[in-house]
């Protein structure tokens, strides 16, 4: 008989705040129920430096940045630990958002990466691309495209 | 969110296996219908009065409905306890689409790539068009032999 092979002990789950990412956030919830998962919120935010010297390390607008950062992810740590019934862990980084998340994948190895993704699709896919494609073709562990879901 | 219906399309490469495999655990975990499909595309006769040997076609279909029935046998040992199998033609990732669509799929679960294509490229064609254009979420699943690679 054979056994199973898939277990989703520890699931990550990045998000940007925004509606994509609240389905993912509500999928990854129900799975770590089911699979009685650790559950990893990972917020990448990206700080416009090039050639502005006030955003630079231990800058105001830095500090304010990662401050916002930090108390969006605190709501959704909220949100997260009610729909998945058990505590949630929270990482907040600084950096380009789907290379960030990429190395973070490989640095920690989650066995499920859950992501939203804004659909775009034509002309706005080629100029904006897509993080969660990106987080698909760099990542070593199945990932679940999650889109905004319809009403 | 239910993972009540889950569409699993194949075409019997490593990754599609393993697909196979997670979705079965998905299935056993959230008591759902487990539909595994196998699109497959004919080759088109390039010269007009060439017609392709039926044999040659009942042989696809006998390969493909054999590896069908493997593929569900072990999708419900693995405790998947509802399973469906069929094949059909088409272009692949079309017809995944209008599977999840018209089929009401809840997920798709997937190989990033399949039998044909480029080994060295990150995410393959199908999966990437699949990805883009499902209006269910798509579970992508990397073949070990090239996550063992990252």
């Amino acid at each position: 008989m054979p056994t199973t092979t898939t277990t989703y002990r520890n699931i990550l789950c990045p998000v940007d705040f925004s509606a994509p990412s609240r389905a993912a956030l509500r999928a990854a919830a129900e799975l770590a129920v089911q699979f009685e998962s650790r559950l990893t919120l990972l917020h990448v935010y990206q700080v416009p430096v090039l050639g502005y010297p006030e955003a630079g390390p231990g800058s105001p607008f830095r500090t304010s940045m990662a401050e916002l950062a930090g108390r969006d992810l605190a709501e959704w740590k909220q949100e997260a630990e009610r729909l998945a019934r058990r505590t949630v862990a929270t990482v907040c980084l600084e950096g380009v958002p789907w290379d960030r998340i990429a190395k973070y994948t490989q640095e920690h190895r989650p066995d499920l990466v859950v992501v939203g993704t804004h659909g775009h699709t034509g002309l706005m896919h080629v100029l904006i691309g897509s993080v969660a494609e990106r987080v698909v073709r760099h990542a070593a562990c199945p990932v679940l495209v999650v889109r905004e879901t319809q009403p | 969110m239910r993972f009540a219906r889950i569409l699993c399309p194949v075409d019997f490469s490593e990754a599609s296996y393993e697909a196979m495999l997670a979705a079965a655990d998905l299935a056993r975990a959230f008591d759902s219908l487990l539909m595994l499909v196998n699109v497959y595309q004919l080759p088109v006769p390039i010269v007009p009065r060439m017609a392709l040997d039926p044999l040659f076609v009942g042989a696809i279909m006998k390969d493909a409905d054999e590896n069908l029935a493997r593929l569900a046998r072990e999708a419900t040992q693995l405790g998947a306890r509802r399973v469906e199998s069929s094949r059909l033609e088409g272009v692949p990732w079309d017809a995944i689409v209008k599977l999840a669509r018209d089929g009401h799929a809840d997920v798709v679960v997937m190989g990033t790539h399949g039998r044909t294509g480029l080994r060295h490229a990150l995410l393959g064609s199908v999966a990437e068009r699949v990805i883009r254009h499902a209006p269910c979420p798509v579970l992508v699943i990397r073949p070990s032999s090239l996550a063992r690679a990252k």
